[in-house]
C-alpha cells in the first residue's frame, strides 16, 4: 500500500508542476507573440513620425545627425514620447534590450527638370532598427552597412528572432518638395490671372479712349496704335509685387508665400551636437521687362537642400508668361 | 487462509527508524532551503510576466477605446469599467495588478502641440503597477547611479511641478495647464514598478495627413465645379450670332461659379454676395454644419466623410465639420481685409478652413 500511496502522491505532484509549467509556457508564448507584434507596430509608428512630422518640418529626417537608433530616439522630442513596451527607457524594446541599428544620410536627387536646369538634392535618411527579440541577442550583422541601398537590404538571418525594420524618408522629402512646387505654381497662376485682368481693363480703357477720339475726329491711325510701346505706358498692367503684403493678399497667396519663405525650425533637444534646423527659404519675384515674363524662384539659404551640383541656390523657378498687346 | 502470511509480512515490515526520519527530514529541509530562492524567483518572474502581459492588454484596450471614441477614459471616472468593454480582462483585472494592488491610471491632453504649423491636441496616458512591494517607488537605478523618479507632468502658475517627491499612491498626475511633452517622455518607473504609456501622437499625424488630403481633394473638386459652371454659362448664353453684352463686358467672367454660401455673419457684407442659396451656414451648430457640408460633398461628388476634419471631434465625439466660404477674400486689398468685392468684382476661389474665419477687423480672420 505504501508504495502505491507514494506513487499516487508523486503523480499528483508532477501533474501539478506540469500544469504550472504549461500554464506559464503558454502565457509566455502568448506574451512573446504580442510583444513581437507590438515592436513592429512601434517601428511603424516611428516611420510615421519621421515621414509625417520630422522630415516635413525640418526638411531632413535626421536633424541632429546622430548615427544610432538609441541616440535618435533619446534625442528627438517627437520620438521620446513613444514607447515600444513596458520599460522606462524609450529606446528599449519589448524585452528591455536596447534597440540597435544604423542611421545613414545621403544626398539624393528628388527633383530634376532638365529643361529648366533645376535639380533638387535632398538629404535622404535611411533607418535600420533592430530589436534583439526574445533571446535578447542580436544575430543580424550590419557592421558593413554604409549606404542607403545596403541599409535597405539588411534582414534577419535565418533562424534568428531579431526584428529588423528599415525605411527611408525619400518619399517624404519628395512630398515636401512637391508641396513647395505647388505653392510656387499657385503664386504663378494668381499672378497670371491678375495680369490678364489688368490687361482687360487696360484694353477697355484704350478702346474707350479711341472711341472718344473717333467722336472728336482725332482718332489715331491703326498703325500708330500698333506702334505704342505698351510696357512703357504708365497705365500698362504690371504683375503684383509679391514682396508686398497687400499684393500677396490681393492675389490670395499670402499663405503660400508664408510657407515658401519660412525659416525652418530648430530642434531643441538635450545633447544636440550639430545644426538641428534653422535655415530659411527665399522667394524672389523678378519682372523681366518687355517680354512680360515673371520669374518666381524659391531658393535655399542654409537649408539642408541644395540645387544642381550640390551648391545652395535656386531650388525651383517658375516662369510666368503673360500675353501683351491688342 | 492467508492470515498467517499477512501477519508474517506485517511483522517483518517494521517502518522507519527515528534516525532515518531525522535524516530524511534534514535532507528535505536542505533541498527546500536551496530551492526556495529559485522557486520564489520563478513565481516572482511569473507574476512580473503576467503584469507585463496585463499591461499590454490594457494598452491594446486603450488603443481600441481611442479608435472608437476619439478620446481616452477619464482618470477621474471609472476608467477600468470604461476599458472593460474593449478587452477580455474584467474591470477588476484592469483596476488591480497581479499582486492585488490598484493600478494607477493618469491621462491628459496637450492642447498646444504644433504639427507643421497646425495646433493638434495630443492625448497621453500611463498605467502604473506598484510592483510586488505595493509601493510607488521614488528612485530607480541607471547603471550604478540611483536617480529620482521625476515625473514632471505639468506647468503650474508657480512653474513646473516635480512629482519625484510625491507620496506613494500619488506618483504623478496632470494638471489643467498645458502639459509638457518632454515631461511625459521623461517619465520613469521606479524600483520594481512596471508602467506603460500611450500617446495618440502617431494616429494624430495620420489624421492630420488625412485632413490635408481631404482639403486638397475638395479644393480640386471645387476648381472643377467652377470651371464647369463657367463653361456651361458661356455655352448656354454666348453661342448665338449676336451674344449679349454679358458675354463680353465681364459679367459672366465675374460671377461666382462655386457653390454659394453665407460668407459672413454681417448682413452688410453678405448682401454683396448674391447669396440666395445657402450651402453651409457657418453660424450654425456643428451637427447642422456637418449635414450641410455632407450635402456640399455630394454636390462635388466626394464621399460624405470629406465633410469633416479627421483630427477634431465635437463634444459628442463626432467629427468636426470644415467651414466653407464661397468667396473668402476681395480681389483688391485695401486696409485690413480690404473692401468686400462688389457684384462684378473678381473673386478668389472658395475656401475651406478648419476654424471659423468669420469677418472681423482683424487681418487674420478675413473670411
Amino acid at each position: 500500500m505504501q508504495p502505491l500511496l507514494f506513487f499516487v502522491m508523486f503523480l499528483m505532484l508532477m501533474s501539478a508542476v506540469g500544469s504550472y509549467v504549461y500554464d506559464n509556457t503558454s502565457s509566455s508564448q502568448q506574451l512573446t507573440q504580442e510583444r513581437i507584434a507590438a515592436m513592429q507596430e512601434y517601428f511603424r509608428n516611428v516611420e510615421s513620425v519621421v515621414n509625417n512630422d520630422i522630415t516635413p518640418t525640418y526638411w531632413r529626417g535626421n536633424p541632429l545627425g546622430v548615427s544610432t537608433p538609441a541616440d535618435y530616439i533619446h534625442d528627438t522630442p517627437q520620438l521620446r514620447q513613444l514607447s515600444p513596451g513596458t520599460f522606462s527607457d524609450s529606446a528599449a524594446d519589448q524585452w528591455g534590450s536596447p534597440i540597435v541599428g544604423k542611421i545613414i544620410t545621403s544626398p539624393l536627387v528628388i527633383y530634376n527638370d532638365a529643361t529648366a536646369g533645376v535639380q533638387a538634392l535632398a538629404p535622404v535618411t535611411g533607418f535600420l532598427f533592430i530589436s534583439p527579440g526574445p533571446d535578447r541577442t542580436v544575430q543580424t550583422d550590419y557592421s558593413a552597412v554604409n549606404s542607403l541601398s545596403a541599409l535597405q537590404g539588411v534582414a534577419a538571418p535565418s533562424g534568428s528572432d531579431d526584428i529588423v525594420y528599415t525605411f527611408t524618408d525619400e518619399d517624404a522629402q519628395r512630398r515636401t518638395f512637391n508641396r513647395m512646387q505647388a505653392a510656387v505654381q499657385r503664386v504663378g497662376a494668381a499672378e497670371q490671372q491678375y495680369f490678364e485682368d489688368g490687361l482687360n481693363t487696360y484694353h477697355k480703357a484704350k478702346m474707350a479712349e479711341y472711341a472718344d477720339q473717333l467722336d472728336a475726329g482725332t482718332a489715331p491711325t491703326l498703325a500708330s496704335m500698333m506702334s505704342v510701346d505698351d510696357p512703357h505706358d504708365p497705365d500698362y498692367p504690371k504683375f503684383a509685387d509679391i514682396s508686398k503684403d497687400a499684393d500677396r493678399k490681393a492675389l490670395g497667396v499670402d499663405g503660400d508665400i508664408g510657407d515658401l519663405t519660412k525659416t525652418l525650425p530648430t530642434m531643441a533637444t538635450p545633447g544636440a551636437t550639430s545644426n538641428a534646423g534653422g535655415g530659411s527659404l527665399k522667394l524672389t519675384g523678378i519682372q523681366s521687362g518687355p517680354d512680360y515674363t515673371l520669374k518666381i524662384a524659391n531658393s535655399s539659404s542654409a537649408t539642408p537642400w541644395s540645387s544642381n551640383g550640390g551648391v545652395a541656390g535656386t531650388l525651383y523657378t517658375l516662369t510666368v508668361h503673360a500675353q501683351g498687346g491688342y | 487462509m492467508n492470515t498467517p502470511k499477512l501477519a508474517k509480512r506485517l511483522a517483518a515490515n517494521r517502518g522507519f527508524t527515528l534516525v532515518e526520519m531525522v535524516i530524511t527530514v534534514a535532507v528535505l529541509a536542505i533541498l527546500l532551503a536551496i530551492s526556495f530562492p529559485s522557486i520564489y524567483q520563478f513565481i516572482s518572474n511569473r507574476d512580473e510576466l503576467r503584469e507585463h502581459t496585463a499591461q499590454l492588454e490594457i494598452r491594446k484596450a486603450m488603443e481600441a477605446y481611442l479608435a472608437d471614441k476619439g478620446s481616452l477614459p477619464s482618470d477621474t471616472g471609472n476608467w477600468a469599467e470604461d476599458l472593460a468593454g474593449y478587452t477580455n480582462l474584467s474591470a477588476d483585472d484592469i483596476a488591480n495588478d497581479v499582486w492585488g494592488n490598484p493600478r494607477m491610471y493618469v491621462e491628459g491632453e496637450d492642447s498646444t502641440r504644433n504639427i507643421q504649423g497646425t495646433t493638434v491636441p495630443v492625448l497621453y496616458a500611463t498605467v502604473l503597477s506598484m510592483g510586488v512591494n505595493g509601493e510607488a517607488d521614488k528612485t530607480y537605478k541607471e547603471g550604478a547611479t540611483v536617480k529620482n523618479v521625476d515625473g514632471v507632468a505639468f506647468s503650474s502658475a508657480a512653474g513646473k511641478t516635480i512629482f519625484g517627491g510625491a507620496t506613494s499612491h500619488d506618483w504623478w498626475s496632470y494638471g489643467t495647464s498645458a502639459q509638457v511633452v518632454d515631461a511625459f517622455a521623461a517619465l520613469h518607473a521606479g524600483g520594481d514598478d512596471i508602467f506603460t504609456r500611450l500617446t495618440d501622437y502617431p494616429q494624430k499625424l495620420d489624421a492630420y495627413n488625412k485632413t490635408l488630403d481631404r482639403l486638397d481633394r475638395i479644393s480640386k473638386a471645387l476648381e472643377t465645379y467652377g470651371r464647369n459652371g463657367y463653361a456651361e454659362t458661356i455655352s448656354a448664353n454666348c453661342g448665338g450670332a449676336t451674344p449679349p453684352a454679358a458675354c463680353t463686358d465681364g459679367t459672366y467672367d465675374n460671377r461666382i461659379y462655386y457653390p454659394k454660401a453665407i460668407a459672413s455673419y454681417s448682413t452688410g457684407d453678405s448682401a454683396t454676395y448674391n447669396n440666395n442659396t445657402v450651402i453651409v451656414d457657418n453660424r450654425q451648430s456643428a451637427d447642422t454644419r456637418r449635414t450641410q457640408m455632407k450635402n456640399l460633398m455630394r454636390i462635388l461628388g466626394l464621399p460624405d466623410e470629406f465633410c469633416c476634419s479627421a483630427i477634431s471631434v465635437d463634444a459628442n465625439g463626432n467629427p468636426m465639420p470644415f467651414y466653407y466660404f464661397s468667396n473668402p477674400r476681395p480681389r483688391n486689398a485695401g486696409s485690413g481685409c480690404g473692401a468686400r468685392p462688389s457684384g462684378t468684382a473678381r473673386k478668389l476661389p472658395a475656401r475651406l478652413t478648419t476654424t471659423n474665419n468669420a469677418d472681423s477687423a482683424s487681418d487674420a480672420t478675413c473670411g
